[in-house]
């Protein structure tokens, strides 16, 4: 069998733009097929191979288009607009940067803030601004995104509900931070069953779906394992700050990393543009 | 046609055109064009995501098999599809005559 640069090209840059689907060999071998039956069928009618690539490819769609529709269509369409859910992934993308700094400000602040702490002190100012405009701000940017995530992956009913509840109840947990087990519960469940949406479509990039639904969960059982095991002792709070730091580090920043991901994955979605390519060679 | 347009209908089109039998996703795009006498212009890529989903939905069944050297997936419709077809079909010839009807009854050049 004849190879053709041209096509191969493009399908090269199709497995790309769909690595993350599961079936990708399957989808790329119909392209293949559909691609170079078009080639030899014009090439049969005279046309030059090189010529008949283009005309094949021009036929076929723009690999950004034809990526685009596949993404659509297998979370039953799109009904949001991409602007949308473009914007959702920059929001997803910004919560994770403000998980971040909330990660390491709570390290910090439990290292070396609590111990010397006094309510009187600007550091409670800090403490509180952190808190909002960190972890609140984070959880309510999770909650635009997990409706990005309900749209993109076409899930409806009680599930999807659910995701929307879950996260919102994170968000309004968040405003009291110092109750880890609360935000980080809320907001774990709200991300894991996400991700499981993310994972069940197979629409978005795998490793980072996971990391955003495990990261906050994961937090919040190192936390509680070393809270048991009162490791690193107990403060003058009655607080295990040394478990505190770590479940809340390791939740905020597994978190961050699989946000990023599913927020890169959202934002990368181009609208859908099928208006017109020409159909005849 | 812009593909908008044609987009609502395509289903109902691709189910319409497997109902002669099995047969690969080249020839289901290469039927659709001649049969509309090439005025459903989509680009054909994006015609496989359409056939993958009817598929999923079991109104469409599909194999594969090696020609020349390839992997070819061959879609046939299910007895699901044609049960579909027939329902979409009916729905469609009440649409495009209760339109017929509307635009046949309009005197809007009469109008003042």
């Amino acid at each position: 069998m004849a190879r053709y640069a041209l096509i191969d090209g493009y399908l090269e840059a199709m497995r790309d733009g769909l690595s993350w689907r599961r079936d990708l060999d399957d989808v790329v071998s119909e392209m293949e097929d559909h691609l170079y039956s078009t080639v030899e069928h014009i090439c049969s009618s005279g046309k030059q191979p090189a010529d008949a690539q283009r005309i094949a490819l021009d036929r076929f769609g723009d690999p950004t288009t034809v990526a685009t529709v596949y993404a659509s269509t297998n979370t039953g369409g799109l009904a949001m607009p991409t602007e949308f859910t473009r914007r959702a992934g920059t929001a997803a993308i910004i919560a994770a940067g403000l998980l971040t700094l909330f990660g390491m400000y709570w390290i910090i602040w439990s290292e070396l803030l609590e111990p010397r702490f006094e309510w009187e002190t600007t550091g409670s100012i800090v403490y509180m601004v952190m808190s909002f405009l960190g972890l609140t701000g984070a959880f309510a940017l999770m909650t635009v995104t997990t409706v990005a995530i309900i749209q993109r992956t076409g899930t409806r009913g009680f599930f999807a509900i659910g995701a929307i509840t879950l996260m919102g109840l994170g968000a309004v947990a968040t405003l009291g931070a110092w109750f880890i087990g609360g935000w980080m519960l809320f907001g774990g469940l709200g991300a894991l069953t996400g991700s499981i949406m993310l994972l069940r479509s197979g629409v978005a990039p795998n490793g980072p779906s996971l990391l955003y639904g495990l990261g906050l969960l994961a937090g919040l059982c190192v936390f509680v394992v070393l809270s048991t095991l009162e490791f690193g002792g107990v403060d003058q709070w009655g607080d295990y700050p040394v478990a505190n730091e770590i479940g809340v580090g390791i939740g905020c920043f597994l978190t961050a990393v699989g946000l990023a991901g599913v927020g890169r994955w959202l934002h990368s979605e181009e609208p859908a543009d099928i208006e017109h390519t020409p159909i005849t060679a | 046609m812009r593909g908008q347009a044609l987009k609502g209908h395509l289903d109902l089109l691709l189910l319409a055109i497997l109902a002669d039998g099995a047969k690969h996703g080249y020839a289901v795009i290469d039927e659709l064009r001649t049969r509309s006498d090439e005025t459903f212009d989509l680009p054909e890529g994006t015609v496989y995501p359409a056939l993958h989903r009817l598929d999923k939905a079991g109104l469409l069944a599909s194999e594969w098999t090696v020609v020349q050297g390839r992997r070819r997936r061959t879609y046939r419709l299910t007895d699901r599809g044609r049960g579909a077809l027939g329902e979409q079909r009916h729905a469609w010839q009440v649409f495009t005559g209760a339109v017929q009807s509307v635009l046949g009854g309009v005197s809007w050049p009469d109008t003042p």
